[in-house]
């Protein structure tokens, strides 16, 4: 039988603390690289701001052919007045859901071929909600009759336009870093509170690593980043504190137990992270086969929702397991805790005044 | 447990589930019926994104001036009533971002019309009875304002601008010239009547009083209409999108398949690894994912989102966390020499304070989610809030019985081997 069993193995993982964060930090260093001056994120229109324009596809077979249809179309064929630069990636969905996503960024070329900002929403005068409307009505009236041209009736079933201001778009962001920034702040009190503080700035530490991991390597997959990825980063941010936490509460465990009065930090924490592996390995396994069967079976949407979150389940396990308790190791050492241990300092102050 | 005891009880069990599996999951035509049965699954509240609909984000042209609450109050109940008036009843308007407006209407196909509905500035007029318009209100009204006069009665207090004190002027002459009974200036938005105010004298002051009027909610509805007509906050469109049902209908079939697909083989893996306790965990994760999905069926500000649903897979990751959390303390307790029994109970002890822990900081993440988020994400905070708070009680209180049960179906001398306990190698 498969024997999950760490529990009187030494890992010495404490011992190889810097071989684990330097193989985290080249990944986080070569994603942020690439986020911030490379490719760039994959960014959808709810962080950009611009046009999305989904195309349901009926009965069409052909997607590449309805593919290129709709991009001639969008970029001036069949005398279209604006003509758009279409961008990103077309995003098609899965078994069963058939749709196709184009992405318009938000400047277009005018009659005279000139690009100019479309901004369609937010300062433009002409554009007001109304306007917006009668827009979007002509545009995808448009688009809808050109490509029952092209295929007859059995083609389009449904032309939708998602329109998101440039202001918006930096609202959705703001709001996105505050909430993540509260919830960490919050999370770390408490952990502050029930253990220490040392342990939550690991634990917080630990948290931001996974973030981290799973940025770059959403950038670097250049999977596209829209309102899930941001509840795929919150859901992480909830999962791996948990696993951190597991561990702390075994550091917890074991510095509390007088037998354990002469141990040092490194075998305690050694000893809390071989304890608690055979559970890490296996809460992160179920999660992962609950979350992998999700992408198979979902959609376009649910996989780009699925991916960051396998990449964070994955870094979670490593930053809990491999970085969370060995950098408290070092934080008690780097502040001079080592030879702190409260909670038996405070028993043993009970058992004097017993006596 | 006897075994006797273990074996009623299981059936019973599996034949509670079995119904309650069908009342959540089923849903189609009854039988000698023309009603259709929705499972409790689907009376979920569903969000636009899932259900279809059309939301749209609008943000004020000009940064508003004076008090934002009551100009955007005014605002909202100008929108309210064309909407409800035009039968998008179940249409929800919010404040976001102190400024910004957010519409959400559930299931229409006419998006277009309703942009149209919502963007027209609807302009105030007051008309003589035959509908001339004699004032236009938008130039004319300065503020309105509901209080009560000397006598007590409800009014609405007009304050005109200099142009509108010289168009009241001259429209309660016309009024006035008319017969008895049809000296009034009836009040509309659009092509609403708002009230019918009778005209006694001409009215020449920068200010009048509208009497009549039965309550003071009646007063204040029409003044915040004169005011939000008047005002005219113009709003742009800051997002706005039309979701299909048909598209979030398939998401949510192909995730339910995904999630039962999913559970089976987390199912496997637990009795894999912990053989008999593994199988009290499947048959606690099955009961925690009726109740889940009756809790979220309960409560009427769940709105199941697309991320919410990975709000459920998360939690069902979590029950299956607590459950391997406790499994694991049981085998550690037994392998340092307690019995089974007695490793069972030092394993809950234990486990429940980790379990405590390390759920709190997720149900306090998802209570700030709840708090400063909107939309889809605010339905996923709910759903992970609801689902760790169910699997907690889950894994704490009903495995920890069916450990019992499942365990009574072996003898005492047999249940470590039944439970893939283990001494520690010597």
């Amino acid at each position: 039988m498969l024997n999950l069993n760490f529990k009187d193995k030494n890992l010495k993982i404490v011992q190889k603390f810097w071989i684990f964060l330097i193989v985290s930090v080249v990944i986080i260093v070569a994603g942020l690289v690439d986020t911030f001056f490379v490719r760039h994120m994959n960014l959808g229109v709810e962080f950009e701001g611009g046009i999305s324009i989904n195309v349901d596809v009926g009965g069409v077979s052909d997607l590449s052919n309805l593919e290129g249809e709709v991009n001639k179309w969008l970029k001036g064929g069949n005398d279209k007045k604006d003509v758009y630069d279409v961008d990103g990636t077309v995003q098609k969905s899965g078994v069963g859901l058939k749709t196709l996503t184009f992405r318009i960024s938000a400047t277009k070329k005018d009659a005279s071929g000139k690009t100019v900002n479309m901004n369609v929403l937010g300062a433009d005068d002409k554009l007001e909600i109304v306007h917006t409307s009668e827009y979007i009505k002509d545009e995808e009236k448009g688009l809808t009759a050109h490509l029952q041209e092209v295929y007859g009736d059995k083609a389009v079933i449904d032309v939708e336009t998602q329109v998101i201001s440039e202001s918006q778009a930096n609202a959705t962001v703001r709001k996105a870093f505050i909430a993540v920034a509260v919830a960490v702040v919050v999370i770390l009190i408490y952990i502050a509170l029930r253990f220490n503080l040392l342990a939550g700035v690991s634990a917080i530490v630990a948290l931001l690593h996974d973030v981290l991991i799973m940025v770059a390597l959403t950038t670097i997959f250049q999977l596209p980043v829209n309102m899930t990825f941001i509840a795929a980063i919150i859901t992480i941010v909830g999962y791996s504190i948990n696993a951190t936490i597991v561990v702390f509460d075994r550091i917890r465990e074991i510095n509390a137990l007088p037998s354990n009065m002469e141990k040092t930090d490194v075998e305690i924490a050694n000893e809390a992270i071989a304890g608690t592996l055979s559970r890490s390995i296996l809460t992160t396994l179920t999660t992962l086969v609950m979350i992998i069967i999700l992408a198979i079976f979902g959609s376009s949407a649910i996989r780009d929702f699925a991916l960051p979150i396998i990449f964070g389940l994955l870094a979670g396990l490593y930053s809990s397991v491999l970085l969370s308790a060995p950098l408290w190791v070092k934080l008690r050492k780097l502040f001079r805790q080592e030879n702190k241990k409260p909670v038996k300092k405070m028993k043993k102050i009970k058992e004097d005044a017993k006596a | 447990m006897s075994k006797r005891k273990s074996i009623v009880i299981l059936t019973v069990l599996a034949i509670l589930i079995a119904f309650m599996g069908f009342a959540c999951f089923a849903s189609g035509p009854v039988p000698g019926s023309v009603k259709d049965y929705k499972g409790i699954f689907g009376v979920i509240g569903k969000g636009i994104d899932l259900n279809g609909g059309y939301y749209a984000v609008l943000e004020p042209k000009e940064e508003i001036d004076g008090d934002v609450d009551s100009i955007l109050d005014a605002a909202i109940e100008t929108l309210r009533s064309r909407l409800d008036e035009n039968g998008y009843t179940e249409a929800t308007i919010t404040v976001e971002d102190f400024t910004n407006l957010r519409v959400e209407i559930p299931e229409v196909d006419n998006a277009d019309d309703v942009m149209e509905l919502i963007g027209d500035q609807g302009e105030l007029t007051f008309r003589a009875y035959d509908n001339t318009p004699l004032v236009y209100g938008d130039k004319a009204v300065a503020n309105a304002q509901a209080g009560y006069d000397t006598d007590g009665n409800p009014v609405v207090y007009l304050e005109f601008t200099a142009d509108g004190q010289k168009m009241f002027a001259s429209a309660t002459e016309t009024v006035l010239g008319y017969e008895e009974s049809n000296r009034y200036l009836a009040i509309y938005l659009g092509e609403r009547a708002i009230s019918s105010p009778k005209v006694s004298q001409k009215i020449d002051s920068r200010t009048a009083e509208i009497t009549g009027i039965e309550t003071i909610d009646e007063a204040k509805t029409i003044a915040s209409v004169i005011k939000s007509g008047s005002l005219n906050i113009q709003f742009t469109i800051g997002a706005t999108q039309k979701m299909s049902a048909t598209l979030g209908e398939g998401v949510l079939n192909n995730a339910i398949i995904a999630a039962g697909i999913g559970l089976l083989i987390i199912f496997a893996i637990l009795i894999f690894f912990y053989g008999g306790m593994g199988i009290a965990a499947s048959i606690a994760l099955t009961v925690y994912v009726i109740l889940y999905v009756c809790v979220l069926a309960v409560f009427p500000w769940v709105q199941l989102t697309f991320p919410g649903i990975a709000g459920i897979v998360l939690s069902i990751g979590m029950a299956v966390d607590a459950n391997v959390i406790i499994f694991d303390r049981i085998k550690e307790e037994y392998a340092n020499g307690k019995t089974a029994k007695a490793s069972v109970k030092a394993g809950f002890k234990r486990a429940l304070i980790t379990i405590l822990d390390s759920n709190v900081t997720t149900v306090l993440a998802a209570i700030v989610l709840w708090i400063l988020c909107s939309g889809s994400i605010k339905g996923f905070a709910i759903t992970l809030f609801l689902g760790v708070l169910v699997s907690m009680f889950t894994a704490v209180l009903i495995t920890r019985w069916l450990i019992k049960v499942v365990g009574g179906l072996v003898s005492d001398e047999k249940q470590d081997r039944f439970f893939r306990l283990r001494r520690r190698d010597a």
